[in-house]
């Protein structure tokens, strides 16, 4: 611990912390972990993925669960004893095992889910941002340049039994989420107007698709339709025909959007300009009144009711996240770390 | 000081808007003579010689914490910011050794300090404020804080208080001096210095340059376990020159000039843990000063010009280089006349022009403004002393509102060994928002009030003879202070454009406690100086617009409640030892107290030895720095190097 940032607890606080946690009678001994009960309880957790400040190793994962209502602040470095690094930009699971991308420091820590203890590091990585999964591989879209000067971007194959980059796809310049939809990878890439579209099977880029500048979130629904949240419009279109697509104007906002779908994934969630809009995946406009009016940094639904979770906060100060209902009715709210950015239902 | 843009969404384009836009042996208050309090003591140097303003003058009743020389005399191979955090109870935040290392006083923010040499002010206009690191103790004489708000004297951001860096007279004769230094971690320091005067010229020189490599060790938890590991990405390598030259033009005018050469290229020390990006910075500053003093039967006249030029070029493996080039053009006239003995009045005007070509800007800038102000001090008796000062400063679109100081120390009663005085001032400043606040595109807000800080303060100064032949001093100080700072000014997030922009957000609330006690003792051939100092700060947000989600109450982010400083300094007859201990408590690292950094105590010393060979003395002095070996942290996640030690040797002929 020395030279670990210490978290602000007094001593006392910390013992009876330790106390509650039972891991005052818990051993150290590795070999004993299979009497450890889970940490992350399947079906009543979510993991809030919060950025932290810049250049400091401060990001966190907290968890929160349902039914307790307990709230973990930094999970990660709570039960691997360290920091989780310089701005986390996203988290994916992929069977028991969660995957955050670190985006400044190059790195993805891969978690066992039920004690989110680290079992392995994907190291020497391009300013890393998003990953996702066809089974036994991972896709994960990286920049490359620097400030202004970017250059064309990439997506690492990432082979999860040796949790190393197998291979490299050139894609367009600062790849921003990727969707696995039809049998096909998407790829946004945000310094551009295009979405690269990648066949698995042999890891080439096959065609791409023209959409409205700067393109970044991605999500399908349950028509099949993907969409595309880019700095002015909403896109949907159907994948067999690309190219006609409906635009949906928003008011033009650089930041992440959080573009989410329910349930069902028959309703659309965004948070444009300082408010959440809700709409059927069948719009053509976006609705006069918002959702909620409300400044984000994070947004999620929660697959199993639809609950809305919003993240909110500075980077100066520890966020908050806000609980909703369907209606947008306040359900409560809990702390967690610094500028949560998005929210995974495990 | 940390700003944050919006080039893009992520935390990582975010920060780049911190990188670019941020980027005492406390000596005795009195720090010359024991019987006198403050400008008093400095009275007796012929004011032609001095060519720096000297704070206290006009600043009764203000707190004072001063590095005199020979205070400083440890430290002369350091910056600023060390000789500061090494013998004062100040709070400086660093982020390592040699970098950026900002002050801020009262519980202020570093931008609230202004850092000031032949009364200009040396914060850089772009960022409005000084890195302390940059500025070697070699190129000053004396370091004279003055607690408190004081714009009337020195113009925007003297809202926590003032950094005056001052010059020594040059002595007759030629002198010259040289020093060598090698220390721990690569650490290498030389020195030279040459003055000479006549009765007409005075010239001095003066070259430093430093280097080190910063490669020390420290122990860290990866995923492989507990690792040690050496810092990456520190070095550094600093110069400067000086140079001041006077003629005295006649017994009553003086003509001098006076040139100031910094420049620095510092690897940006990552925090620990994350990848070094093998960030780069390079800083370069260019300050001239040509004045004229006339003196007159009851006064004098100084007109002064001066052209500031600061470079900032930052890069990494992330961030293609970022150019910031300001310039300040300036001339101040001011008359001081003395009607009576005991009352002198001192008025005056000043002009600048900033000239920016910053990336941020889009463009070239410029922007005029000026001040004029009037400082007023009399002695009603020989027990009373009393300042008032006004000043009004003229910038664009928005005019701070005039910045009066009233200050008054009373000496309520005088025994053959004792005297104890009452202190109390009351003071008005503002800092004007910086180039970027105004001008960075995009965010800047050309709209913005200046800043505004009301503050007051009162206090005991007491000093008594502990023994008939008076050779055992002990002087102590205590102030306690409120100050409010209005129309404070943070970068929020637009909620409709997501873009970063600076708002008169909140109001700030510092108050607290300030003691000090100081022992002189000389007793045949040695001689003992020391020093306790504490502060206990209470810095809050009280008010804050909607836009501002920070919470109200908690104590602001690092500000230490608790800092305190004991220093002493030994001289038996050739032999010089000085310890200086600094302990600076918990300080949380965000905005809702959630999180904290543990207290730590810091243990420097130095043993010296004179020698003398006919014309040449030769000092040889061992430093040790951090001699407990602490582990500890100034900012976050930003590793101090443990113990250190460096030999000295400086060599002089008069």
């Amino acid at each position: 611990m020395k030279n670990v940032f210490r978290p602000g607890f007094p001593a006392l606080r910390t013992f009876a912390g330790l106390l509650a946690a039972g891991l005052l009678f818990s051993s150290c001994d590795d070999d004993k972990v299979t009497t450890e009960p889970a940490v992350v309880v399947a079906g009543q957790s979510v993991l809030v993925v919060n950025e932290g400040q810049f250049n400091q190793p401060n990001s966190a994962v907290s968890l929160y669960n349902k039914s307790t209502k307990a709230v973990e602040r930094n999970l990660f470095q709570k039960q691997n004893q360290r920091e989780l690094g310089n701005v986390a930009q996203s988290m994916t699971v992929i069977g028991d095992r969660g995957y955050i991308v670190v985006n400044a420091d190059g790195r993805v820590e891969v978690v066992d889910m039920k004690n989110f203890k680290a079992v392995a590091q994907i190291t020497n990585l391009s300013q890393p941002r998003y990953l996702t999964s066809t089974g036994s591989r991972a896709f994960l879209t990286e920049w490359r340049g620097n400030y202004p000067n970017y250059t064309a971007g990439r997506v690492s194959v990432i082979d999860l039994s040796t949790n190393t980059v197998a291979q490299q796809i050139t894609v367009g310049v600062n790849p921003e989420q990727i969707l696995l939809a039809g049998g096909k990878l998407y790829v946004a890439n945000s310094y551009g107007n295009t979405l690269s579209v990648i066949n698995p099977g042999n890891n080439t880029v096959e065609s791409s698709v023209t959409v409205p500048d700067g393109p970044r979130q991605l999500a399908e629904d349950a028509a099949g339709n993907i969409w595309v949240l880019s700095d002015a419009f909403l896109t949907r279109f159907n994948p067999a025909t690309p190219t006609q697509q409906t635009r949906i104007g928003i008011t033009s906002d650089y930041r992440n959007g959080n573009l989410r779908l329910n349930a069902a994934r028959d309703q659309v969630y965004v948070s444009i300009a300082g408010a959440v809009y809700r709409f059927a995946t069948t719009a053509t406009a976006l609705p006069t009144t918002p959702f909620l009016r409300r400044n984000l940094t994070g947004l999620g639904i929660d697959p199993q009711d639809n609950t809305v979770y919003a993240g909110a906060g500075s980077y100066t100060a520890d966020g908050r996240v806000i609980r909703y209902t369907t209606t947008g009715t306040v359900i409560d709210s809990f702390n967690v770390a610094i500028a949560p950015n998005s929210f995974l239902f495990y | 000081m940390v700003r944050t843009y919006a080039f893009f969404p992520s935390a990582l384009r975010r920060g780049w808007l911190v990188a670019l836009l941020f980027g005492s042996s406390q000596a005795p208050v009195w720090a010359q003579s024991a019987a006198l309090p403050a400008d008093t003591s400095r009275r007796v140097l012929p004011t032609v010689q001095v060519q720096a303003l000297r704070p206290a003058r006009y600043a009764a009743g203000s707190r004072f914490t001063s590095l005199d020389s020979a205070a400083l005399a440890p430290y002369r191979s350091s910056t600023v910011a060390e000789a500061l955090s090494a013998r004062t109870p100040l709070y400086l935040r660093t982020y390592g050794p040699g970098q950026l290392a900002s002050m801020s006083i009262r519980g202020t923010a570093a931008r609230h300090t202004a850092v000031l040499w032949h009364g200009f002010s040396l914060n850089f206009p772009s960022l409005g404020q000084a890195d302390l690191n940059l500025l070697p103790v070699a190129a000053a004489a004396r370091i004279d804080v003055q607690h408190g708000p004081a714009a009337a004297q020195y113009g925007t951001g003297a809202v926590g208080g003032a950094v005056v860096l001052g010059t020594a007279p040059v002595a007759r004769g030629t002198q010259v001096a040289g020093l060598l230094e090698a220390g721990s971690f690569g650490a290498l320091t030389l020195g030279l210095t040459g003055s000479d005067r006549t009765d007409r010229v005075s010239v001095r020189t003066s070259f430093q340059q430093r280097t080190a490599q910063n490669d020390y060790p420290y122990t860290v938890r990866e995923f492989a376990g507990e690792v040690r590991r050496r810092q990456r990405n520190a070095a550094l390598s600093q110069s400067s020159l000086t140079q001041d030259i006077s003629v005295q033009l006649n017994p009553r005018a003086e003509l001098f000039a006076a040139a100031w050469l910094t420049a620095s290229d510092r690897q940006i020390q990552p925090a620990l843990g994350i990848r070094d990006v093998h960030a780069r910075q390079r800083d370069q500053s260019g300050r001239l000063v040509l004045g004229y003093r006339q003196r007159h039967a009851r006064g004098e006249t100084l007109v002064q010009a001066a052209w500031f030029g600061d470079a900032i070029l930052y890069a990494s493996d992330e961030l293609a280089t970022s150019h910031s080039y300001t310039q300040v053009r300036q001339a101040q006239a001011e008359h001081t006349f003395r009607p009576r003995p005991n009352l002198q009045v001192r008025a005056g005007a000043e002009g600048q022009q900033f000239v920016a070509r910053v990336d941020g800007y889009g463009g070239r800038i410029t922007e005029w403004r000026g001040a004029a102000f009037a400082l007023l001090r009399y002695d009603p008796t020989a027990r009373l002393r009393l300042t008032l000062n006004a000043r009004q400063a003229f910038i664009p679109n928005r005019r701070p509102p005039l910045a009066p100081t009233l200050g008054a120390e009373w000496q309520l009663w005088r025994t053959a060994g004792q005297q104890l005085w009452l202190k109390a001032n009351a003071a008005r400043s503002y800092r004007a928002p910086t180039l970027n606040d105004r001008y960075w595109r995009p965010g800047g807000n050309p709209d913005l009030k200046p800043e505004l800080g009301l503050g007051y303060e009162a206090g005991l100064h007491h000093e008594t003879a502990l023994n008939a032949a008076h050779t055992l001093l002990l002087q102590t100080e205590l102030t306690a202070y409120r100050l409010v700072v209005d129309d404070w000014i943070e970068w929020p997030q637009d909620p409709l454009t997501g873009y970063y922009s600076p708002r008169n957000l909140r109001q700030v609330r510092t108050q607290g406690l300030e003691a000090s006690s100081t022992l002189r003792w000389q007793l045949a051939a040695y001689q003992l100086s020391a020093t306790g100092a504490y502060t206990f700060t209470q810095a809050q947000k009280t008010q804050g617009t909607p836009l501002d989600t920070d919470p109200v109450g908690r104590q602001l982010m690092y500000v230490p409640r608790h800092a305190a400083a004991l220093n002493t300094d030994h001289r038996w007859r050739r032999w010089t030892l000085s310890t200086n201990a600094s302990f600076t408590g918990v300080r949380f690292t965000d905005a809702a107290a959630v999180t904290e950094l543990p207290a730590y105590a810091v243990l420097n010393a130095s043993v010296g030895r004179e020698l003398t060979a006919g014309r040449w003395q030769l000092t040889a002095l061992l430093r040790g720095f951090n001699l407990t070996n602490q582990e500890y942290q100034n900012y976050a996640f930003h590793v101090m190097p443990p113990r250190a030690w460096a030999l000295s040797l400086r060599a002089a002929w008069q």
